[in-house]
């Protein structure tokens, strides 16, 4: 295709961005629960949007896609089960989030933690695991833009080397707009404009997804029945399971408990203004996420369907777009553009506020909320160039990747549950839990396959040790003083708002 | 619903959502096979949630 295509497309793109942004800026007010938690006033629609765009993002339309293609029905089975799971975590812990984070002013996952366990290295550890895990899975939505990029166009541009490293001149361009984008989105008005140029994203992520797949179908095999019986008939291989236990379950429980330990998502449960939105945020994000998982997983399988040549499973979705009208893939570009760049900037504004109200607030507690916000800012910088940088080493396929970096956050899964639901619970058991299981979990992920124990995957035993050492060290302590008190005022709030 | 029911029902979620197709359906290239099942198990979650979330009333 080309490249002036796109260039045209994503200018038009951004420049609905960016007017979206400057009209949620003229809403903007001070301090932080404003900047980070748009003040806890978003309406049901732009919430269950919001929540939807940040979470699905370019790896769903690039990675699960390349997924389903290459591996078949495994991938389908671990989409479907991070939905189940995340429907049940949010009718479960939504209401909790939502009150604690009403009652007692808090803005991050980490400081709700912290709060629990009366201990600001709560708070610390959780956010610093936090930034490492979550700089890779920031990279990997540039890396889906660049990838995309690269392969649609019929140009290429010189590579160059720095420190080292070939970077491709076109996949740089994409890793650079993705950047910038969601940096104007996170910078400028912070959670308000995040979620008003997600609320618009996610619409166009699902108009385009729907509209491509019933292309592709009438298209390459005459209808959905066509489609049916050409996969069945021809590709039935990839109908069967044949995803390896250990790869299904190694792959699948981070993404079970994604609601729970990615802080991208579940500072959302703080952001609803009312009971009525969060429960329309959860409606809202189970059909959204039902749909567009059967229509991403359709489209891996129909690609394989079609007969064209794929060298790589990520490069699945860009020969397809090769092989479709210039203007549906164009549209189906921005809409992944999209996907990457509204869960790129959630991301970054996450990040930023653990950055500055769990690390920098409290190493200097006497800071003012303005500059609270101003350390926030330059965070967001920093940030996004951390990923640049990360991506452009252009490190595996980017499905694993993604899961790796929650494979890492699982870790947290305990800590969070027994905030809310074991008394017992204390913060010997949440700090050594999670120092002792994320290094282990770390170690064996860097270490390779190779290394894995009766080769089951780190997040497996990362979990098991997790848990051992959370209940373990807990019952050998006390729990620590307001534990009571804050369990008993959390489940008032949630009796009193009605939400049982 | 109460919170221990809900977290009954995703350990049922769980041991289905894995074992059924790990021992019944994995051999089966049909559409209606694996691919089916965990769109229903979905379908069923979603349904279980939202009459969770009718309960949900908030009287202040």
């Amino acid at each position: 295709m080309n490249p002036i295509y796109i260039g045209a497309a994503l200018t038009i793109w951004f420049f609905i961005g960016v007017v979206i942004a400057y009209m949620a800026r003229k809403h903007l007010g001070k301090g932080m629960p404003e900047f980070f938690l748009a003040n806890r006033k978003l309406g049901g629609f732009i919430s269950g949007m919001t929540y939807s765009a940040t979470t699905f993002s370019a790896f769903m339309m690039v990675g699960l896609v390349g997924l389903t293609y290459s591996t078949g029905v495994g991938a389908v089975g671990f989409e479907m089960i991070y939905i189940i799971f995340t429907i049940l975590l949010l009718v479960i812990f939504a209401p909790r989030f939502w009150v604690a984070g009403k009652k007692y002013d808090i803005i991050t996952p980490p400081e709700l933690m912290a709060k629990r366990y009366n201990s600001r290295w709560v708070g610390i550890v959780s956010s610093i695991i936090c930034l490492i895990m979550l700089i890779p899975y920031a990279s990997v939505q540039m890396m889906g833009v660049g990838f995309l990029i690269e392969g649609m166009t019929s140009t290429s541009l010189p590579s160059f080397q720095i420190f080292g490293v070939t970077v491709s001149g076109l996949y740089l361009i994409g890793v650079l707009l993705v950047a910038g984008f969601s940096g104007i989105s996170a910078f400028w008005a912070g959670m308000r404009s995040v979620s008003w140029t997600d609320a618009f994203q996610a619409i166009i992520m699902l108009g385009a997804s729907v509209i491509l797949v019933i292309f592709v179908f009438y298209h390459f095999f005459g209808g959905p029945a066509g489609f049916v019986t050409e996969i069945s008939t021809e590709q039935s291989h990839l109908l069967e399971l044949n995803w390896d236990l250990s790869m299904f379950i190694g792959l699948t429980l981070p993404w079970a408990f994604f609601a729970l330990t990615n802080p991208q998502v579940s500072q959302r449960m703080f952001v609803s203004d009312s009971v009525k939105s969060i429960k329309q945020m959860i409606i809202y994000f189970s059909i959204f996420a039902l749909v567009y998982t059967i229509i991403t997983t359709l489209l891996g399988l129909s690609i394989a369907g079609t007969g064209l040549t794929v060298t790589d499973p990520d490069r699945a979705m860009p020969v397809l777009l090769g092989n479709v009208p210039v203007l549906l893939a164009l549209v189906v570009f921005v809409s992944i553009f999209a996907a990457a760049t509204s869960t790129l900037s959630s991301v970054t504004l996450t990040l930023s506020s653990l950055g500055s109200r769990d690390l920098v607030k409290k190493v200097k507690p006497s800071i003012s909320e303005k500059l609270e916000v101003y350390s926030g800012k330059i965070i967001i910088v920093i940030i996004l160039l951390s990923c640049i940088v990360f991506a452009n080493l252009r490190l595996d396929m980017i499905a694993v990747l993604s899961s790796m970096a929650s494979g890492g956050l699982l870790v947290m899964a305990p800590t969070i549950i027994g905030s809310f639901f074991w008394k017992r619970s204390t913060t010997e058991g949440a700090l050594s839990s999670m120092v002792v299981g994320g290094i282990i979990t770390s170690f064996l992920y860097l270490a390779g396959e190779a290394y894995y124990p009766l080769g089951w995957w780190p997040s497996f035993w990362g979990l098991i040790v997790t848990v051992s050492i959370f209940v373990g060290v807990s019952l050998m302590t006390e729990p620590p003083d307001g534990t009571e008190k804050f369990l008993d005022e959390v489940e008032e709030g949630v009796e009193e708002y009605g939400m049982v | 619903m109460k919170i221990r029911t809900l977290g009954m029902i995703a350990l049922i979620m769980a041991i289905l959502s894995v074992g059924v197709p790990y021992t019944i359906l994995g051999d089966i290239g049909r559409i209606w096979a694996s691919y089916l099942y965990w769109t229903i198990l979905t379908v069923l979650t979603i349904v279980i949630g939202f009459i969770h979330l009718r309960g949900w009333d908030d009287k202040r």
